[in-house]
């Protein structure tokens, strides 16, 4: 049985991989400075981030607004409204939603 | 010959051995905002679907609810003959119900016509000053009168307003509860006349 030569193959693999190496830059991710909010509240919203204490005011259902993004997870949790009826699975409804 | 039990010959529809029970559940949504169906395959226009400018609510713990019209009747009385015919027209279909869910006062405000509701947490502000009255709304009212494969019944009321003077009751050692409201269906001009002030829906494949 003829015994193969793999030295060849090697080195084109070699070169391959040398050429494959990219040197890449550390690029360290800085979550965004401000989040935007849709307000689906059909009233006015006032409210105070818990985080920065900056005051942001909602003027409606649909209304949008940039909100710093510490304060963000803080409103994202805020629910208005009971379980629905009769088997439906909604839920209280967020006040806001990212956009 | 055939058994005399007092049925007529000839071509019979019998109703069936099925019984509605208990309210339906009542969803209402603003009159901007677009139906589910706008029309469906059939022509027909229902069905609701929230958005986050246009919220579907649903009103809660309904009691002592009621479906009915108001109506322009009058006979075509012949002075020689008497009452010859009726001539009626339909003005409008309404659902009258209380409430026992008062809150939130975000969904609450529309069913007492009061103002745009306010929260600056843990306060909600719901100010009593004049009734908008050009507030209108969609209202989906379905009853499901078979859980296990999900057959029901529903009315849908294309442009309807609160109307009417509510009372809310503060028993004591029970719960408050606000009567006497009045879900007042008119005609929608932008829908076909056949259904300008709504449908009611059956939904039953066992049968239909």
């Amino acid at each position: 049985m003829e015994k193969r030569d793999f030295s060849v193959r090697n080195s084109i693999v070699e070169e391959e991989d040398d050429e494959l190496i990219i040197e890449e830059e550390r690029v360290k991710l800085e979550p965004p400075a401000s989040v935007r909010l849709r307000s689906q509240y059909s009233g006015t919203v006032i409210t105070t981030g818990s985080v920065t204490g900056n005051q942001y005011i909602f003027s409606g259902a649909g209304s949008e607004l940039d909100v710093d993004s510490r304060d963000a997870p803080k409103l994202l949790e805020k629910r208005f409204g009971g379980n629905s009826c009769c088997g439906s699975r909604a839920k209280p409804t967020p006040h806001f939603i990212v956009i | 010959m055939a058994l005399v039990t007092g049925t007529p010959p000839g071509t019979l529809t019998s109703m069936e051995d099925i019984y509605l029970e208990g309210a339906p559940t009542i969803f209402i949504q603003d009159y901007n905002a677009d139906l589910w169906y706008n029309p469906d395959a059939s022509g027909f226009y229902w069905g609701l679907t929230g958005t986050s400018t246009y919220n579907v609510f649903e009103v809660g713990c309904i009691s002592d609810s009621s479906f009915t019209e108001g109506l322009t009747s009058n006979d075509v009385l012949c002075d020689n003959i008497g009452v010859k015919d009726t001539v009626q027209q339909r003005n409008f279909v309404e659902f009258s119900f209380s409430i026992k869910s008062l809150l939130p006062f975000s969904v609450l405000r529309y069913l007492l016509n009061f103002g745009a509701v306010t929260e600056a947490s843990p306060v909600e502000y719901m100010p009593m000053g004049a009734i908008n009255n050009s507030l209108y709304f969609h209202a989906w009212c379905p009853k499901v009168y078979n859980e296990d494969v999900g057959d029901y019944v529903a009315i849908m009321l294309h442009k309807v307003k609160f109307v009417d003077a509510w009372t809310i009751g503060m028993p004591f050692g029970d719960q408050w509860n606000a009567a006497g409201l009045k879900m007042r269906a008119f005609a929608d001009s932008t829908i076909p006349a056949v259904q300008k002030f709504g449908v009611m829906l059956r939904s039953d494949a066992s049968v239909i």
